[in-house]
Order: structure tokens, then C-alpha cells, then sequence
């Protein structure tokens, strides 16, 4: 039987690997969504926030990737204190992200669309899965 | 704990209540920059996901500040690599913020620059404590995890 940590180990190196591919993908949404005239038409200091937000936003999840591949093994050992709060902190922040998937963005994006829909549906496990997985590195899940 | 190391972990609560500040501002960006009414009329996407940014800009940040205080001694005595690795990401974040306000959004609209001078120095400043953490690192050592 596999050691749990190591498993866990494997399971953060994983959410590490998919949070360097969101933050790749969420740079590219404007483009992908056909949102480029929309944003055209905001003013400028409103699109210059949007753009700003978008850009660190990817940058954060650069740097959960980047923590979460460098202490994987602290984290999944739950023998340092300050890499039990990282997980924490990135536990909460994709438990919030789940919650909202669910409760902010309007249903009328997808429902009806069965592409739409297997996206929604696999958004809301993908971040579910990150809140799981750094909620147990964390110690706040047994 | 030396006296350097004391007035860096103090630098450091400084910059985390710093940052406490801005991300609850951000929370209520629409509040405060009064752009409710012209957020109400764009299309339901970019709405939606607009805000999410805000909320996840604001949690970020107050994250940041929660660990800095939380592990303010820890980080300021170059410890534990875990608060040097803090260290050098949220100096990354808060320069690269500074450096985006510069060439993005001064140069973009120069009309407000007394604000982005202004932003300019805070996201700089608070860069400041988190690049001193990476660099206590270094002459003990000769290199840092």
C-alpha cells in the first residue's frame, strides 16, 4: 500500500502542473471567449483594471505552482507550520473560486450547451479537486 | 532575534497592514471608482468575470498579508526556506504590479499621474521587505534554497 503523504505529494504536483495551465489559459480568455470588442468599447481606465486583474491573477497562479512543486513534500508531511498556511490559504482561495463557479456565474452560459456544460461541470471538479487536495495538505480535511 | 531581523519582521507587518488595506479596497472597487452604473450595462460574461477578479485580487492579497503576519519573525530570520521562497514571490508580485503601473497603466492614461505616482511608491514600498527576506538569505550561506 502506497505511503498517504506520497500519494498526497503526487496529488499537489498534479494541481501544481493544472494551476500552470489555467494560468496560461486565463491570459489567453478575451481571445478565446470573443470578448475583444466588448473590451474595446469600456473605458479605458475600467478595460486597463480588467487587464491588470487578468494579468495577476495568472501570475498568482504561477506562484501557487511554483511553491506548490518547490514544498510538495513539506506540504504533504504537515511538519511545517509555514507550508501547512500556504495550503490553507491556497485551499480557501479555490474553495471560494468552486463556490462562486456555482453561485456568480449565471447558468444561462451553459445550460442547453452540452459543450458548455461538460466545461462547467469540469471547472467545478478541477477547483473542487485543488480545494480538496491543498484543504488536506492543510490539515483542514481528513 | 538580532535587531536587524526586528525591524524587518516589523517592515514586514507594515507591508502586510498595508496590503490588508488595498485589498479591501479592491473588494469594493466598484464602490469606491463609482462604476456600478457602467458595470450594470456590459455583457454578462465580462461582468461577472470582472468581479470574480476583484474578489480574487482582494483574497490574494489578504492572503499575502495573513502569512506575512503570521510568519513576520520566521520570514525576517531567514529560517525556514518556506519564508524565503514567501519572500521572494510576494516581492515578485508587488515589483511586477509596481512595473505594470508604470509601463501599462501610466502610460496609458497619464491624465491621472499624481494616482500612479502614487501606486507607483506603495507597490514598490511594499516589494521592499519581501526582496530584504530573499537577501538575508544570502551571506550566510553564499547561495538560498
Amino acid at each position: 500500500m502506497r505511503d498517504p503523504a506520497l500519494n498526497l505529494v503526487c496529488w499537489l504536483q498534479l494541481a501544481a502542473a493544472a494551476q500552470l495551465g489555467i494560468a496560461a489559459l486565463n491570459l489567453c480568455l478575451p481571445r478565446l471567449l470573443g470578448w475583444k470588442d466588448d473590451l474595446a468599447r469600456l473605458p479605458l481606465l475600467i478595460r486597463e483594471v480588467f487587464h491588470v486583474h487578468a494579468w495577476f491573477i495568472s501570475v498568482t497562479l504561477v506562484i501557487f505552482a511554483v511553491m506548490t512543486w518547490r514544498f510538495a513534500g513539506d506540504m504533504a508531511s504537515g511538519a511545517s507550520a509555514a507550508c501547512r498556511w500556504l495550503a490553507a490559504c491556497i485551499g480557501v482561495f479555490w474553495a471560494v473560486r468552486t463556490v462562486l463557479q456555482v453561485t456568480w456565474y449565471s447558468g444561462s452560459h451553459w445550460r442547453g450547451q452540452p459543450g458548455r456544460t461538460v466545461i462547467h461541470i469540469a471547472l467545478l471538479a478541477i477547483h473542487g479537486g485543488f480545494a480538496i487536495v491543498y484543504g488536506k495538505a492543510a490539515g483542514l480535511l481528513q | 532575534m538580532n535587531s536587524l531581523a526586528a525591524i524587518l519582521a516589523l517592515a514586514l507587518r507594515i507591508a502586510a497592514a498595508v496590503q490588508m488595506g488595498i485589498g479591501l479596497v479592491n473588494f469594493a472597487c466598484l464602490l469606491v471608482i463609482g462604476w456600478q452604473g457602467a458595470w450594470r450595462a456590459w455583457p454578462a460574461p465580462l461582468r461577472e468575470m470582472f468581479v470574480v477578479h476583484l474578489v480574487f485580487s482582494g483574497l490574494i492579497v489578504l492572503g499575502i498579508a495573513g502569512l506575512t503576519i503570521r510568519f513576520a519573525e520566521e520570514m525576517a530570520a531567514g529560517k525556514h526556506p518556506a519564508g524565503r521562497w514567501l519572500g521572494g514571490v510576494a516581492a515578485i508580485y508587488w515589483w511586477s504590479r509596481a512595473g505594470l503601473q508604470l509601463v501599462y497603466c501610466w502610460a496609458g492614461d497619464p491624465s491621472i499621474s499624481h494616482l500612479h505616482l502614487v501606486l507607483l511608491i506603495v507597490y514598490g514600498g511594499i516589494g521592499v521587505p519581501y526582496l530584504l527576506v530573499v537577501l538575508r538569505a544570502f551571506p550566510a550561506t553564499g547561495h538560498a534554497d
